[in-house]
C-alpha cells in the first residue's frame, strides 16, 4: 500500500512537472487514480459479493436438486433396486449444472453412480440433511435419503403439528455440481466491472473536470489577472457571485486597486531617487562582492565612464585592500586620486560602505566620490595666491623705503652732476652712484610691479599694437632661430592699463620663452577675444566672469614640472642659475596682470612646452592713439609748487630739483602742513605735489581738503610705495598725474611740466 | 407423545378425570409405594392425565418420567417396595420390559400389544383391531368386497383370521414395499384398510397411498381421525375414556391379585366412528345413514 501511495505521488509529481499545476490537473491527478482505484475495488468487491451470492446460489440450487435427489431417491435406496436408482440418477443428470450423481446406504456404501464420482469420505457429520463439500470444479453435495414418519405409533392418531415428524437416514445422494456456471458469471461480472470502472472513471473524470472547470472559472481568471499584474496590468474581472471566490474576486479588485496605486507612487519614487541618483554631483556606485563595478550614476559615468573594476579607478595602484578597509569601517571620507575619464587625474573625497545580508555576509559595496580637482586647484590658487600676496606686501613695504633711499640718492647724483663739469671726477662718481641707484631703483620697481603698485598711466589699448611693436624689438634682438609666430585677432577689444607695464610684461613672458627654447624653436602670440561666462573658473582665476582679451605665449621649450610651476611666480625664484636672472620677472609679469585686473595662467608639460595665457579684461571705448611721448622734452616755468613730503630728503630733493629749474617751491613737511600753507598761499600755488603716503593726514584727505578749497588746483600724485594701492579714483577726480619714486630729477621735472600744461 | 394423548384425551376429559379418581388415590411420595407410575411429566397433557390418575388410585402412587426410569426403573422398584408399575406410552413400556416378572406391569397410550412373552406385562393397546373394521365393512359398506391390508409381521395379532376370505394380506417391511403393496393391490381389492405402523406409513408412502387411492378409485380405511380427515373413507379409534378406565380397572385387578399373569392385553373397549362423506361420494362409496348417525365426526 505504501509503495502504491508512493507511486501514485510520484505520478502526480511527474505529471505537475510536466503539464503545470492546475488545481483542476491536481485534483484530476488525485481522483482519477482515486477514481480507477475506487471502481477496481469496487469491481472486485462486486465481484467477490456476486461470486459468493452466486455461489450461495449454486450451493442453494445444488441443496435443492440434493434435496429432490433426496426425496426421489428415498424410494430406490429403500428398494436397492437398481433401475429405480439408475432411473433417478438419469433424472438428475439430465440437468446442466450435475457433473455427476451417486446414490449411498446410510454406511455410505455405493448402490449406484453416474460421472466421474470421486470417492466419498468415511463419514459424514451427523444431524446435517445436507452436506457441502467444495472442489475446484465443483461442489460436492449429499443429501440424506430419508423416510418421514411419525415419532410414535400413537402419533398416527393425532395431528402432528409441523416438524412434529422424524426423519429416518436410509441412505445418501450425492451430486457433483459443476462450478462452470460460477466461472462464466465471474468472467462476465469482471468484463462488466472493468467496463463499468472504465465508463465509471470516465463519466466522472469528465464530470469532476467540468466541475472544476466550471468552479475554477472564476480561480482562472483570477490566475489570469494576478499574472497580468505580475506583468504590470490590472484588468478587472467579473464575478457575479457572492460566495467566497465572489468575495476574492472583490479582494482581488481592491488589492489590484491598491497595488496599482502603490507601483505608481513606487515608480514615482524610483523616479525621483533615479533622478536624484543621477542629478547629484556625488559619484555613485555599487560594488559586488569582489569589487565588479555593477550600478553607477550619470555623474560616476561623467568623471570615469568605462571604469570595470573598483580598483582600477585609483592612480596609486592596487596595493590597498580599499575593500577590507571598507568592510572594517575605516574607508570614509577619503581623499584618492583617480584615473578619470580621458586621461584625467581626478582628486577625490571617496566613502564606501559594505552591503549586509541578513547574515552579517558582506555580499557588495555601495559608495561615492566628490570631484574635489577643481576645489583643490583652486584651493592651491588660492593659497599660491596668498603666498604671492603677502610676498608682495612684504616686497612692496621694502621697496618703499628703498624708493625714498634711492629717490634721495638719485636726487642729490644728479643734482650734483649738473653742478659740475662733464668731465670731473665728481662727475664721474655721481655717474657711477646714478647707475648704481637707477639699477637699485629698476629692481624696486620691479618689486613693486609684483606688489601692483606701480600702476600710475592707464589708458585703453590695443593690445595687438604693444605686441607688434615688441616684435619688432624682439626679432631685432632675439636669435634667429627662435621663430616668433603672431597671430593677432583681428578687431581685438580694447583693454585698460599702463602701455609701458603691459609691454615690460609681454617682454618679459617672451624672454622666458626664449630661455626655454636655448636650441631655438618656435615662439606664438596670439591674442584673441575670450568669454569668460563659468563662474567657477572665474572664481580660480580670482576674476569676475565677463569679456576678456587673452593673449597666449606659447613655447616648445623644455617645460616645467608642477614643483617649479607652482613657484615660477614668486619673487627671486629662479632657474636660471646665479647672475642669469634675477627671479623678479615673472613676479613682476603677475603683479602687472593682477594689477590691471586679469589673470594669468601656466600650462607645462616637461618636454613639450609651456603655454603662458594672459586675461586682461576688455573694455568699450576708443583706443588712445601716441601713447608713447617723448617726455624728456625740457621746458621750464616759473610756477610756484607746493611740494608735500614727509620724507625730508625726498622733500628737499625736490625743492632742490624744482627750484633748480626756477619754480617757486614751497615745501609742507606733512599733510596738514600742506593743507595749511595751501589755505594761505592758496592762490599763488599753481601745483601740488602732493606725496600719497604720510602719518596723520594721508595723501588722500589732503587731496580732498585742497580740492574743497581750490576745484581746480593742479595735484600731481607721488608715492613710492603706499597702502592704497589704486589712485585712478583720484586721477580721476582731478589729479594730474603720478610720479612714482624714486624719481630722477628728470622725471620730476617733465612730469611737472606735463601738469603745467593740463 | 404426552401431548398427543392429552389432545386424544381432551375431548372426554371431564369423564375421564372421574374415573381416575374414583380408581385412583394419591399418595404422597415420601413414604413407599405401592404402584410407580412412569410418564412423560413434561408434557403438560401427560402430566395432567398422571394427576388424575394419582388421585383416583387410593395407594400411594409415585412418578418418574421415562427418562428418569429408564435403566434405572428396577432399582426404582425395589425402593419403592411397588406392587405394580404403571407404564404410559412406548418409552415408559420399554423400561418396563427390563424388570423382573415377579413385578407385574400395566401398560396404556401404547398403540399394540407387546408381544415379549413376557407373563408379567398386560395392558390396553389403542389399535383397533381388523376384525372391528371388517365388522363395520360388512355391515355398513358390504360393496367392498375384498379389503386388502399391508402389514409388518408384528402385526399379525390385529388381524383376525377369521375374516381372511375378504382380506387380501400384504407384506411390507418397510414404506417401499409398502408403496409396492398398494400398487400390487389396487387392482385386486375394493378397498385398503391400514394399519397402525408409522414405519409404513411414511410421509412418502401415505402421499403415494392416498394418489393411488383417488387414481384407482380404491378407499383408504383407518387409522385414525387425521387420516380421515386427508381422505380415508372411515377410521374407527379408541374412545379415550374408555380406554383410561380399561387401564385403571386392569392396574386395580394386577394390584388385587398380585400378578399380572391372567391378564391378557386388551383392545379399546369403545370405539369413535370418524366418516368422510367426501371421499365416499368420490369413490362412490355409499354411505348409510346409520354410520352417519354414528359418527362421532364427519369431514369435511
Amino acid at each position: 500500500m505504501k509503495n502504491v501511495l508512493k507511486s501514485l505521488m510520484s505520478l502526480v509529481s511527474s505529471l505537475e512537472k510536466r503539464y503545470g499545476n492546475t488545481l483542476k490537473r491536481k485534483v484530476l491527478c488525485v481522483a482519477l487514480p482515486g477514481l480507477i482505484i475506487a471502481s477496481v475495488v469496487f469491481t472486485y468487491d462486486a465481484l467477490k459479493t456476486e461470486k459468493a451470492i452466486m455461489r450461495e446460489e449454486i450451493i442453494k440450487r445444488a441443496e435443492v436438486l440434493a434435496h429432490l435427489a433426496s426425496r426421489t431417491g428415498e424410494l430406490p435406496v429403500l428398494s436397492r433396486n437398481r433401475e429405480l436408482i439408475s432411473g433417478a440418477i438419469s433424472s438428475l443428470r439430465s440437468i446442466p449444472e450435475v457433473s455427476f450423481v451417486a446414490f449411498y446406504d446410510r454406511n455410505l456404501g455405493l448402490l449406484m453412480g453416474d460421472g466421474p464420482v470421486g470417492p466419498s469420505p468415511q463419514a459424514l457429520p451427523a444431524g446435517r440433511h445436507i452436506v457441502v463439500f467444495e472442489n475446484r470444479d465443483y461442489f460436492d453435495v449429499y443429501a440424506s435419503v430419508y423416510t418421514e414418519k411419525e415419532r410414535e405409533d400413537i402419533d398416527l392418531y393425532n395431528e402432528t403439528e409441523p416438524g412434529g415428524k422424524v426423519r429416518e437416514n436410509e441412505g445418501w445422494a450425492r451430486i457433483g455440481f459443476s462450478k462452470a456456471a460460477i466461472t462464466a458469471a465471474e468472467r462476465k461480472i469482471i468484463f462488466k466491472g472493468l467496463l463499468f470502472a472504465v465508463a465509471f472513471t470516465l463519466f466522472i473524470g469528465t464530470l469532476v473536470s467540468a466541475m472544476f472547470s466550471v468552479a475554477t472559472k472564476p480561480l482562472s481568471l483570477l490566475s489570469r489577472a494576478l499574472d497580468s499584474v505580475r506583468k504590470g496590468e490590472y484588468p478587472e474581472i467579473r464575478v457575479h457571485s457572492h460566495d467566497e471566490v465572489g468575495i476574492l474576486a472583490s479582494e482581488y479588485t481592491r488589492m489590484a486597486d491598491a497595488v496599482r496605486d502603490r507601483e505608481a507612487r513606487l515608480k514615482e519614487s524610483r523616479k525621483r531617487i533615479s533622478d536624484l541618483f543621477n542629478r547629484v554631483e556625488h559619484a555613485i556606485f555599487r560594488l559586488d562582492g569582489s569589487g565588479r563595478i555593477i550600478e553607477t550614476n550619470r555623474k560616476f559615468d561623467e568623471l570615469c565612464g568605462g571604469a570595470q573594476t573598483f580598483s582600477s579607478l585609483f592612480v596609486d595602484g592596487d596595493d590597498r585592500n580599499r575593500l577590507s578597509e571598507t568592510v572594517a569601517g575605516t574607508f570614509r571620507d577619503v581623499e584618492e586620486r583617480m584615473h578619470g575619464s580621458g586621461e584625467k587625474e581626478l582628486t577625490v573625497i571617496m566613502s564606501l560602505y559594505p552591503e549586509l545580508d541578513d547574515d552579517a555576509t558582506v555580499v557588495g559595496f555601495d559608495g561615492y566620490f566628490v570631484d574635489i580637482t577643481e576645489k583643490k586647484a583652486l584651493e592651491e590658487a588660492i593659497i599660491q595666491a596668498q603666498k604671492l600676496e603677502s610676498i608682495g606686501l612684504l616686497a612692496g613695504g621694502i621697496a618703499h623705503d628703498f624708493n625714498n633711499i634711492l629717490t634721495g640718492i638719485l636726487g642729490y647724483a644728479s643734482l650734483t652732476q649738473s653742478m659740475v663739469n662733464r668731465g670731473s671726477k665728481i662727475y664721474g662718481y655721481m655717474e657711477a652712484v646714478t647707475k648704481s641707484s637707477q639699477r637699485a631703483s629698476n629692481l624696486t620697481h620691479q618689486l613693486l610691479g609684483f606688489a601692483r603698485k606701480g600702476k600710475y598711466k592707464t589708458e585703453r589699448l590695443n593690445l595687438n599694437n604693444i605686441v607688434a611693436e615688441l616684435i619688432l624689438f624682439l626679432r631685432e634682438t632675439f636669435d634667429r632661430n627662435i621663430v616668433i609666430v603672431f597671430d593677432a585677432a583681428e578687431e581685438l577689444p580694447p583693454v585698460e592699463g599702463d602701455g609701458n607695464q603691459l609691454y615690460q610684461a609681454i617682454l618679459n613672458l617672451c624672454i622666458n620663452a626664449r630661455d626655454a627654447m636655448p636650441a631655438g624653436g618656435r615662439l606664438y602670440i596670439k591674442t584673441e577675444p575670450y568669454a569668460l561666462k563659468d563662474e567657477r573658473t572665474a572664481q580660480l582665476y580670482r576674476v569676475p566672469a565677463g569679456e576678456y582679451v587673452r593673449l597666449s605665449i606659447t613655447d616648445v621649450g623644455a617645460g616645467m614640472p608642477p614643483e617649479v610651476k607652482k613657484r615660477i611666480f614668486e619673487p627671486f625664484y629662479t632657474t636660471k642659475g646665479v647672475g642669469r636672472g634675477t627671479g623678479l620677472g615673472l613676479s613682476m609679469v603677475y603683479g602687472i596682470v593682477k594689477n590691471h585686473g586679469g589673470h594669468i595662467s601656466v600650462y607645462s608639460e616637461v618636454g613639450l612646452g609651456t603655454a603662458v595665457r594672459v586675461y586682461l579684461p576688455r573694455v568699450s571705448g576708443i583706443i588712445d592713439e601716441g601713447r608713447r611721448k617723448n617726455i624728456m622734452k625740457g621746458s621750464q616755468g616759473k610756477a610756484t609748487i607746493l611740494f608735500i613730503d614727509d620724507e625730508e630728503m625726498v622733500r628737499e630733493l625736490g625743492r632742490d630739483i624744482l627750484e633748480a629749474y626756477n619754480y617757486k617751491v614751497m615745501v609742507a613737511v606733512h599733510g596738514s602742513e600742506g593743507v595749511k600753507m595751501f589755505h594761505e598761499h592758496g592762490d599763488a600755488i599753481d601745483l601740488v605735489v602732493l606725496d600719497m603716503i604720510m602719518p596723520e593726514k594721508g595723501g588722500r584727505q589732503v587731496f580732498s581738503e585742497i580740492r574743497a578749497m581750490r576745484p581746480g588746483v593742479r595735484i600731481l600724485l607721488c608715492s613710492g610705495y603706499g597702502e592704497e594701492q589704486n589712485f585712478d579714483e583720484l586721477l580721476n577726480e582731478g589729479a594730474v598725474g603720478f610720479l612714482q619714486k624714486p624719481f630722477q630729477h628728470s622725471d620730476l621735472v617733465a612730469k611737472v611740466e606735463e601738469a603745467l600744461k593740463k | 407423545m404426552g401431548l398427543q394423548v392429552i389432545r386424544i384425551l381432551s375431548q372426554g376429559r371431564a369423564i375421564f378425570l372421574a374415573v381416575l379418581f374414583i380408581f385412583f388415590g394419591f399418595v404422597s411420595s415420601s413414604e413407599s409405594s405401592e404402584i410407580v407410575i412412569v410418564g412423560d411429566t413434561t408434557l403438560r397433557p401427560v402430566n395432567e392425565i398422571i394427576n388424575l390418575i394419582s388421585d383416583a388410585l387410593p395407594r400411594k402412587v409415585s412418578v418418574y418420567s421415562p427418562r428418569a426410569a429408564r435403566g434405572t426403573l428396577d432399582s426404582i422398584v425395589s425402593r419403592e417396595q411397588a406392587r405394580v408399575v404403571v407404564a404410559l406410552g412406548s418409552d415408559s413400556l420399554r423400561s418396563a420390559l427390563y424388570l423382573p416378572e415377579s413385578v407385574p406391569v400395566v401398560y396404556g397410550l401404547v398403540v399394540r400389544p407387546v408381544s415379549s412373552g413376557r407373563r408379567n406385562i398386560s395392558g390396553i393397546y389403542l389399535a383397533t383391531p381388523v376384525s372391528e373394521y371388517m365388522s363395520y365393512i360388512n355391515k355398513f359398506f358390504p360393496s367392498l368386497r375384498k379389503v386388502g391390508v399391508i402389514y409388518r409381521p408384528a402385526e399379525g395379532d390385529i388381524i383376525d383370521s377369521g375374516e381372511s376370505g375378504r382380506l387380501v394380506l400384504y407384506r411390507a417391511d418397510n414404506s417401499y414395499e409398502f408403496i409396492k403393496g398398494i400398487g400390487a393391490l389396487g387392482k385386486r381389492v375394493d378397498a385398503i384398510l391400514l394399519s397402525p405402523e408409522r414405519d409404513l406409513l411414511t410421509s412418502t408412502s401415505v402421499e403415494e397411498l392416498f394418489r393411488t387411492s383417488y387414481e384407482e378409485q380404491k378407499p383408504v380405511i383407518g387409522v385414525s381421525e387425521k387420516f380421515v380427515k386427508r381422505g380415508a373413507l372411515f377410521a374407527l379409534v379408541f374412545n379415550e375414556v374408555a380406554m383410561s378406565r380399561q387401564v385403571a380397572e386392569m392396574a386395580k385387578r394386577v394390584l388385587r391379585e398380585g400378578d399380572a399373569s391372567g391378564i391378557a392385553p386388551s383392545p379399546p373397549e369403545k370405539y369413535d366412528l370418524y366418516v368422510n362423506v367426501e371421499t365416499a361420494r368420490m369413490m362412490k362409496v355409499p354411505v348409510p345413514r346409520d354410520l352417519v348417525r354414528k359418527a362421532a365426526r364427519i369431514y369435511p
